[in-house]
Order: structure tokens, then sequence, then C-alpha cells
């Protein structure tokens, strides 16, 4: 049938659509500029920047150490990864060592993140693709991380637990009970969530094929994290450099095949599994010692030696009101956060605050993929893309 | 061909679906795990980062606070405010104390910082206020907090 000149009009005419910055599946207020061709997206631009508080340049005007509960608001569900990219950061400017109790209480810690920040995303990214169980049990599970959070660190979402040189607290006797017992829990879970999801047919139209990324665009695109190692890159900075207590403990690296939506699921999947695997292994090998380091010019004495140590009070004072100088210069410093490759690059200026602090952010990166993975799929399958990538907009737009 | 006739017979039959369902049919005759919140509250753990609670000091009679600021000095979201004055004896006192929850953000800081352990945190969560006043603890309501929770004496 011969098309008429009316009709062909109508079939070339693009409709550009904002998705955002309020919809519930953009994982807070990213605003998404659609260009549609009936169903399909045929260009898509993302505008991030809505969340935006200016965390770079509200990080110059503190200390060192107060610094510390500002990046609990850069990914705010896994801010135990975010403390500890951090302080790593710092602590690597200052040629600061960490007392080895410290570092498997901060792998400890930062894997219960890992978990908690990926239940939240397979709750949230099944449930936009439809799956609305999966995000109940998923949040189920993240209840009992919560309560560990809290057990450790007396908070149950902004933690403030790392400190420069150690961490805030010695772990609690009755939190390691409650660990294992979430360790030995954890892994029927997973099973549960595979047994709702993983083969389910729908779910498996609505993810295989879609939003691929080849390994070479991947890379060339800079991604990290298991957006990444979804198309079949081995790249995991808890392998490639080993920090806190990661070269200690044995895990394994997943990897994808085919970079789709389905992959990256596979992927994520798995991280968890190694994560417990990681979390008993610190469970078991951790031994007694101190939890702050024994460097006299960062350690915050301890209270007990605060009230009766003049020595102490005093570099009490000067810790809290100023802290130490640091060493001039700048450095770089990159710690595998569960979206992942968080960096934290200080210029120092030999004050006791930084000169400035720019922030490498992985939900940053990864959104720049996004039109690439999207263009030439259906106005249904954005969500899927959104999804996969993982992104939480405290951290895009910090 | 086993596998083929093993994946039409899952398809046709539903397998996984059925396997799904079976489990949130299994999950529904379990105990509930939600909390029916404001009837039933959970005890808070040790150590739980809430309201703040000003100690008395050995005598009993006033708080255990000695001015310095370091709190004030140590607060990432400047919430505290230390005023001390000259007391009666040439002693330095603590003429007002003051937090402004509105913009506290539970980092226990303050807490970490303080050399007396005047300044501490209780498991209160529940702060919820209807006027923009009562955010804003004084030295007076803040041992008040401290009596309900450590008892009178320092």
């Amino acid at each position: 049938m011969a098309v008429t000149e009316t009709e062909q009009k109508t079939v070339q005419k693009e409709l550009t659509l904002n998705m955002g910055p309020q919809h519930p599946s953009t994982h807070g207020v990213l605003r998404l500029v659609l260009d549609l061709q009936g169903e399909t997206v045929v260009g898509v631009d993302p505008r991030p920047g809505y969340l935006h508080r200016g965390i770079e340049k509200l990080m110059e005007y503190r200390t060192y150490h107060q610094i510390i509960p500002i990046t609990d608001r850069l990914e705010y569900i896994s801010c135990m990864n975010n403390n500890l990219g951090y302080v790593v950061a710092v602590e690597k400017l200052a040629s600061i060592s960490v007392p080895e109790r410290a570092q498997f209480i901060r792998t400890l810690t930062a894997e219960l993140g890992r978990l908690s920040a990926h239940l939240v995303w397979l709750g949230t990214h099944a449930l936009d693709i439809g799956a609305m169980t999966v995000c109940l049990y998923a949040l189920r599970e993240r209840e009992l991380l919560l309560d560990l959070f809290e057990m450790a660190t007396g908070a149950r979402q902004t933690v403030s637990y790392a400190r420069i040189g150690g961490v805030r607290n010695d772990l609690p006797r009755d939190f390691f009970d409650k660990c294992y017992e979430f360790v030995d829990l954890f892994p029927k879970r997973l099973t549960e969530y595979d047994t709702l999801i993983r083969e389910n047919r729908i779910w498996l139209r609505r993810t295989k094929g879609i939003g691929v990324m080849t390994a070479e665009d991947a890379v060339n695109y800079g991604l990290t994290g298991g957006t990444l190692r979804g198309s079949g890159v081995d790249y995991d900075l808890r392998k490639a450099e080993p920090y806190a207590a990661y070269d200690k403990v044995d895990f394994d690296v997943p990897l994808g095949k085919n970079g789709d939506v389905y992959d990256r699921y596979i992927v994520r999947l798995e991280e968890m599994r190694q994560s417990n695997r990681i979390i008993r292994q610190c469970l078991d090998k951790m031994q007694p010692g101190p939890v702050m380091t024994d460097d006299p010019r960062y350690a915050v004495p301890e209270k007990t030696q605060v009230m009766q140590n003049m020595e102490s009070l005093a570099h009490q004072f000067v810790l809290m009101s100023k802290w130490a100088p640091m060493p001039k210069g700048e450095v770089y410093s990159a710690t595998e956060a569960p979206k992942g490759e968080l960096g934290f690059y200080i210029v120092s200026d030999g004050s006791g605050k930084p000169y400035r602090i720019k922030i490498r952010a992985p939900s940053y990166v990864n959104l720049s993929a996004f039109p690439k993975m999207v263009t030439g799929h259906m106005m249904a399958d954005v969500v899927a893309c959104i999804g996969t990538i993982d992104i939480v907009l405290g951290e895009c737009d910090r | 061909m086993i596998g083929r006739v093993k994946k039409l017979f899952n398809t046709v039959f539903l397998i996984e679906i059925g396997k799904g369902l079976a489990l949130t049919l299994r999950t529904m005759l379990k105990p509930a795990v939600t909390r029916q919140y404001p009837r039933e509250k959970r005890k808070p753990f040790a150590g739980s980062r809430g309201l703040h609670a000003m100690r008395r000091d050995d005598s009993g009679q006033k708080e255990r606070c000695i001015g310095c600021g370091l709190c004030e000095a140590v607060c990432p979201a400047d919430a505290i405010t230390v005023i001390t004055a000259e007391g009666p004896d040439h002693e330095k006192i603590v003429s007002s104390y003051e937090l402004n929850l509105l913009r506290c953000v539970f980092c226990g800081f303050c807490i970490d910082a303080c050399p007396v352990s005047a300044i501490q945190m209780t498991p209160e969560f529940e702060l919820a206020c209807t006027s923009r006043k009562d955010a804003f603890y004084t030295k007076e309501r803040l041992v008040k907090i401290g009596d309900k929770y450590m008892g009178g004496k320092g």
C-alpha cells in the first residue's frame, strides 16, 4: 500500500518527552529528555544536577575530620563505602598506617554496605520492571543489615563510622553473633530472589538483549563496577589495587558475557554471594587489637586518656578543633564502591583543611553510557536501563 | 533432545512461575516481619545515636559541661552554640548551651570530642515537634533528658 505524504510526515515526526525529575523510576531526581519515534527511543539526553548540594565546595570549608559525615551523603545507601573511600585517600596523603583489626572491620562493614546497596538496587530494579515481590523481600533483608549497622555504629543510615587512621569504635560483642546469623541466612535468601526472577519468562523478555554494552564500549565510556563487569571486563579495584584487608580474604570477581541488563543482574547477584563470603572470612580472621592507628600525629586519643593525661587532652583539642597539619601535595585514591570506582582526589596546602577535593563518582560516569544503552530500544526499556546502570543521584550530582 | 523437551515442558506448564508463586505462598504462611511501629516498638541497641543529653557533675547540682567549646568547634553542621561567662567566684560558667536539632546530623562528633563526657547521646529518636522553638535544646532541657536516661547523679 502506498504511503501518503501526510502519513509519512506523521511517522517521521519525533516526540520530545521529559521523563522526571520526579519520576518514581528514575531513582531520584534525574531528568531524561527522550526523543521518541512512536514507541522507539531515538535519542536521550540525561540532565543530572537536580540534587547538587556543592559537596566538593563544602568540603573545602571543613577539617579533614569534619568531612567524614559529608561523605555519608554522597551515595546515601552505602555510607560505609563512601566513608572508607575518603579515609583511605586521606591516609594515603599522610601515609598513615592502620592496624589490622581496623582493616578487617573496614572490609567487613564495607561489604555489609555493598550488600545493602545491592539489595536496594535489586529491589528497585525488579520493581521498575514489574516484579514487586522481590522488592519486599530485598528490603526485608536490608532491615537486618541496618540493624547490624546500628549495633556497630549507632546509626542506621548515615553511619560516619570510618575515622582517619581507624574506625570509630570496636565492634560490640553481640554484633558478631548477629552477623554470623545473617551470614548463614543470607545465601538462602539470595536463592529465593533467584527463584522469583532468574528464569521468569517476563523477566527474561524484559532484560535479555536490552541495553547491550560491548566490552570495548564499556571501557571507552569509563564504566566501572557491576556495569563494566557485566560486559565481561575483569576489573575490580579490590583485586587490582587492594585496600583495607581485601588482599587477606579470598573471593571471586563474577563476570558477565553479553553485557545486557540480564548479565549485569547475574553479576550483581553473584557479587552479593561473594560479599557474603568475604564477611564470613573477616569474622573468622579478625584478631583482637587496637582499632585506631598509633601514629601520634593523627590518632584521636582514647576517652580515658583524654580525662587523665594532659598531653592527650591537648592533642584532642588540636585534632577536634582544627585537625593536624597534613603534608602538602596531592593524591588520588580509588576504592571499589557498590556502584563502581569511587575516587577522591585531594589537594592539600599543608593545613588542616583540604585545598580542593574532587570526587570521581561512579554514578556520574556510568550515566554517560546511558544514551548508548537505550537508543534504539522501546520506551519501556528506559526504566530497565536506568536500573541496570545502578545510579544514585546523591553521588551523581554531589 | 531431552533438554528441548524439558524446556518445552517448562514453558507449557509455567514451571518457573509456579516455583515463584509457591515461594510467595510459603512466605505468606510464615509470621509477618513487619513491625507495627507506633504500637509495637523495638528495643534500641546500646550506643544508638539519638537525642543528646547532658550529664550532671559529681555534686549533682549543676551540669558537667566545662564550657570548653570543643563540641561547637568539631560540629560539622554548626548545630551547637556555647556561651561562657565569669561566675561569682571568678570561675568559668556555661551561661548558655544551645543545641539546634534542625541542623544536627547526629554524627556523634560532639560526643567523641567532649573531654569530660558531659554530652552524651540517648537512643531517643522520636523528635517530632509542633513548633520551631521546640527543636532548640537549651542546657536545662538537655540536663533534664540526662536525668531521665542517666539518673540525677553524675
